[in-house]
C-alpha cells in the first residue's frame, strides 16, 4: 500500500473508495449470513467466541443452581446420586474448559490487535479453526449431557475411576474427545497470541512499552502452550486405554495410575496427586 | 478452633494460624495503602518523576516486599513440612490401610492377619506409620484431627505418620471423589491406652 501512486487532487473520493474496496476484498468478511461461518476477521471471531463462551457460562451457572438445589436440604430426593455426579462433573468441566479459558481467548482476540496497533492477529485462519474446534467440542459435551451420557467421575477425570472398569459407557469417551478438541483450540489460540505479541506490534512499541494486558495474555499463553500438550497426552492415553484396552493405568496389567494423574494435574488442577506419586524406575 | 489432637495436626494448625495472621497483616497493609492513595490530597505541583519514590514503590514494595514475604513463608512451610515426614522413631507402630469402593480395611502386626473393617486401632501417645494403598481407584486417607491427607493409589504404598496424644475416637474420611458411594466412605480411628492396646493385639493374635 505504501508505494501506491499519489492520488490526483480532482478525484480523492473515487481513489479512497477504490482503496477501501481493495482492502475490504482482502480483509473484510462476507456480508451475507454465511459470513459468520467463513470469517477469519479477529473482531467477528472474537465476537462469536465471546457469545458462545457466555452461553456455556449460563449453562454452567444453571448446573451450579441444580447442585445447590440438591444440597439445600439433607437427604434430598431432588436428584439421583448418579445424576448428581454427572451434574457436578459437568459443572466443573463447563466452567473450566468451556467458559474460563475460551472467554480469555475471546477477549484476547478482540482486544489484542487494537492494543498492539496491528490490523489482525498473526494467523486469522488459525483463529477461525480454534473457534470452530471449540464450538464442536463444547457442543458435543453439552449434547451428551442432555442425553444423560455425561461422565460422573469428577471433572479432573483421574484414572482409574475414569477407566472403563469404573466408568463404563460412552460418557467419558465423549468428554475426553470433546475436551481434547477444546484443548487443541486453546493451543491454537495460544500460538496465535504469542506470535502476534512478539512479532506484530506497532513500530516503536517495544516489549517494555506494551500495554500490560498484552503482557498478561502473553504469559498466560506461554503457560497454556507448556501445560496443555501433556494434558492432551493424558487424555489420549486414557482414551486409548478405554477404546483399545491398552493398560496404561491398570496396575494389574503393569500400568500405573500416576501415569495419567500427573498429566492432568499438570495444568488445570492444583491437586497434589502428583506429589503423592513418587517417580518409578 | 481447629482442634488438633496430635503432633502432625498441631504442626498443620500452627501453619494455618501463621498463614492466616500473615495474610491478614498483608491484606490490611495493602488496604491502608489503597485508601491512602484514594484520599491523598491533590497536589499538582509535585512532579511524578521523583526517582527516590520510584525506587521505594517499585523496587522496594513492588518487588522486594513480595519476594521477602513469600520466601519467608515458603521456608516456614518447608520447615513445618519436615516435621510431618515419617522419620525413624522410637516406639514406632506400623499399620496398613487398604481402601476400596467404599470401605477401609486395616491390618496390624508383621503377619497382617489381624484385620479390622472401618475402624483403625492405634495406641495413643506413640507414633504410627499408616501404609496406605488402594485396590481399585484413587482414594485419600484423612483424619483431620490427627494429620493431613495422603492419597491411596493402586500399585503404590504411601506412608503417613499419625499420632494421637490421648486415647479417644477420631473421625476419618476419604477426601478423593470415588464415585457413587463416596459420601459414605468414612472410617473411625480408635486410639487406645497402653493396656487396652495390649488387649487388642492379644485378641487379634488368638
Amino acid at each position: 500500500m505504501t508505494d501506491a501512486p499519489p492520488s490526483p487532487v480532482s478525484q480523492p473520493r473515487a481513489t479512497a473508495l477504490r482503496l477501501h474496496r481493495g482492502l475490504a476484498r482482502i480483509w473484510g468478511s462476507d456480508q451475507r449470513f454465511r459470513g459468520w461461518f467463513t470469517t477469519s476477521n479477529n473482531n467477528d471471531i472474537g465476537t462469536v467466541f465471546l457469545i458462545v463462551a457466555t452461553s456455556f457460562f449460563v449453562i454452567g451457572g444453571i448446573l451450579a443452581m441444580l447442585i445447590r438445589a440438591q444440597l439445600a436440604s439433607p437427604d434430598s430426593a431432588f436428584m439421583e446420586p448418579q445424576v448428581y455426579n454427572q451434574i457436578f462433573t459437568m459443572h466443573g468441566t463447563v466452567m473450566m474448559f468451556l467458559f474460563a479459558i475460551p472467554f480469555f481467548e475471546a477477549m484476547s482476540m478482540l482486544l489484542l490487535p487494537g492494543m498492539l496497533g496491528t490490523r489482525d492477529l498473526a494467523f486469522p485462519r488459525l483463529g477461525a479453526y480454534g473457534l470452530w474446534v471449540y464450538i464442536f467440542g463444547g457442543s458435543a459435551v453439552i449434547i451428551a449431557m442432555l442425553m444423560g451420557l455425561a461422565p460422573d467421575g469428577g471433572w479432573f477425570m483421574y484414572p482409574p475411576l475414569s477407566s472403563a472398569a469404573f466408568s463404563p459407557g460412552i460418557g467419558a469417551d465423549v468428554w475426553l474427545l470433546g475436551i481434547t478438541s477444546i484443548e487443541v483450540s486453546a493451543i491454537a489460540t495460544a500460538i496465535e497470541v504469542i506470535v502476534t505479541v512478539l512479532r506484530y506490534r506497532a513500530a516503536g512499541m517495544s516489549l517494555a512499552r506494551m500495554p500490560i494486558f498484552a503482557w498478561y495474555i502473553l504469559v498466560v499463553s506461554v503457560m497454556i502452550l507448556t501445560a496443555f500438550p501433556p494434558m492432551i497426552l493424558g487424555s489420549l492415553l486414557l482414551e486409548v486405554e478405554r477404546a483399545l484396552n491398552w493398560p496404561f493405568f491398570q496396575v494389574e496389567n503393569g500400568g500405573d495410575p500416576c501415569c495419567g494423574s500427573t498429566c492432568s494435574g499438570c495444568s488445570v488442577t492444583p491437586k497434589s496427586t502428583s506429589s503423592s506419586c513418587p517417580p518409578r524406575v | 478452633m481447629l482442634h488438633p489432637a496430635g503432633p502432625a495436626a498441631h504442626a498443620i494448625s500452627e501453619l494455618w494460624w501463621v498463614m492466616l495472621a500473615c495474610g491478614l497483616a498483608i491484606f490490611l497493609f495493602v488496604m491502608a495503602l489503597l485508601f491512602a492513595a484514594l484520599y491523598r490530597p491533590a497536589n499538582p505541583s509535585v512532579q511524578d518523576r521523583d526517582e527516590s519514590g520510584t525506587n521505594f514503590w517499585m523496587w522496594g514494595l513492588g518487588l522486594g516486599f513480595p519476594v521477602v514475604t513469600l520466601a519467608a513463608l515458603t521456608l516456614y512451610g518447608l520447615f513445618i513440612g519436615e516435621r510431618l515426614v515419617p522419620h525413624a522413631a522410637h516406639d514406632l507402630v506400623t499399620v496398613q490401610a487398604d481402601a476400596r469402593q467404599w470401605a477401609w480395611t486395616f491390618r496390624y502386626g508383621e503377619s497382617r492377619v489381624n484385620a479390622t473393617e472401618g475402624v483403625l486401632h492405634i495406641p495413643a501417645g506413640r507414633p504410627v506409620n499408616v501404609e496406605i494403598t488402594s485396590t481399585d481407584v484413587i482414594h485419600s486417607f484423612w483424619v483431620p484431627r490427627l494429620a493431613g491427607k495422603l492419597d491411596a493409589i493402586p500399585g503404590h504404598v504411601n506412608v503417613l505418620r499419625i499420632e494421637a496424644a490421648r486415647p479417644g475416637t477420631y473421625d476419618g474420611q476419604s477426601s478423593e471423589f470415588s464415585g457413587r458411594g463416596y459420601r459414605e466412605h468414612v472410617f473411625t480411628v480408635e486410639a487406645h491406652d497402653a493396656a487396652s492396646w495390649a488387649t487388642f493385639l492379644a485378641e487379634g493374635t488368638q
